[in-house]
């Protein structure tokens, strides 16, 4: 309301100094006749002014700690799921299913020897595919 | 490579045997062996089975019948 009082003085102020074009005079009138009978309108636009500004603070701050909470839960699970995928690549020796392959390894042709590694080295791979579900669950033997 | 076992004589390891007009391998038979206890102790890797079963000549002919890109 003190806004409206302050615009109403302004125009007074503006239209008393003379030197105005009437097209300009009327419009200004019109503001300050429309300021002046319609307190509601004012009221309804001073409360649609603060809801609008509390609803833009409220997405502002919202998009601000969104970003700032992904990019740091983002960076977090990456750098967890590097962890784990680098745990897992590095325990081949720990790993019963290429420890089993490779100990039938004396006892298999030449031929199917080169297959084993090439088997084992898909099964690490299968190993890493399970860390990269979405859900980050891994099956349970 | 053959090994004089009692009651059967000169046992070629490098042949195949014979069993039901299939002709199996020693290492298919043991690959075979190993996928039964593993199943017996409830070991339920399908990756690691489907890996035995490729290591065996049965077993490739079979997956490339099956899954063959010039069917």
């Amino acid at each position: 309301m003190s806004d409206n009082k302050d615009m109403n003085n302004m125009i007074n102020d503006f239209l008393s100094n003379g030197n105005v074009p009437d097209n300009v005079k009327e419009m200004l009138g019109n503001l300050k006749s429309n300021n002046q009978n319609n307190p509601a309108n004012t009221n309804i636009n001073e409360i649609d002014q603060e809801k609008i500004s509390n609803i833009i603070n409220m997405l502002k701050n919202n998009n601000t700690n969104n970003s700032t909470n992904n990019d740091n839960s983002i960076d977090m699970e990456t750098l967890l799921k590097i962890k784990t995928i680098m745990d897992k690549m590095g325990n081949n020796q720990n790993d019963p299913r290429s420890n089993l392959l490779k100990s039938l390894k004396p006892y298999l042709k030449d031929t199917k020897k080169e297959k084993v590694e090439q088997y084992i080295k898909m099964l690490n791979m299968a190993k890493v595919m399970d860390v990269l579900k979405p859900d980050g669950s891994e099956d349970k033997k | 490579m053959t090994i004089s076992i009692p009651f059967i004589r000169d046992f070629n390891f490098d042949e195949p045997i014979e069993i039901l007009g299939i002709k199996i391998n020693f290492e298919d038979l043991l690959i075979f062996g190993v996928m039964y206890l593993l199943y017996k102790e409830d070991v339920r890797d399908y990756l690691l089975f489907i890996s035995l079963i490729l290591l065996t000549d049965i077993g490739q002919n079979i997956f490339f019948s099956l899954y063959s890109p010039f069917k």
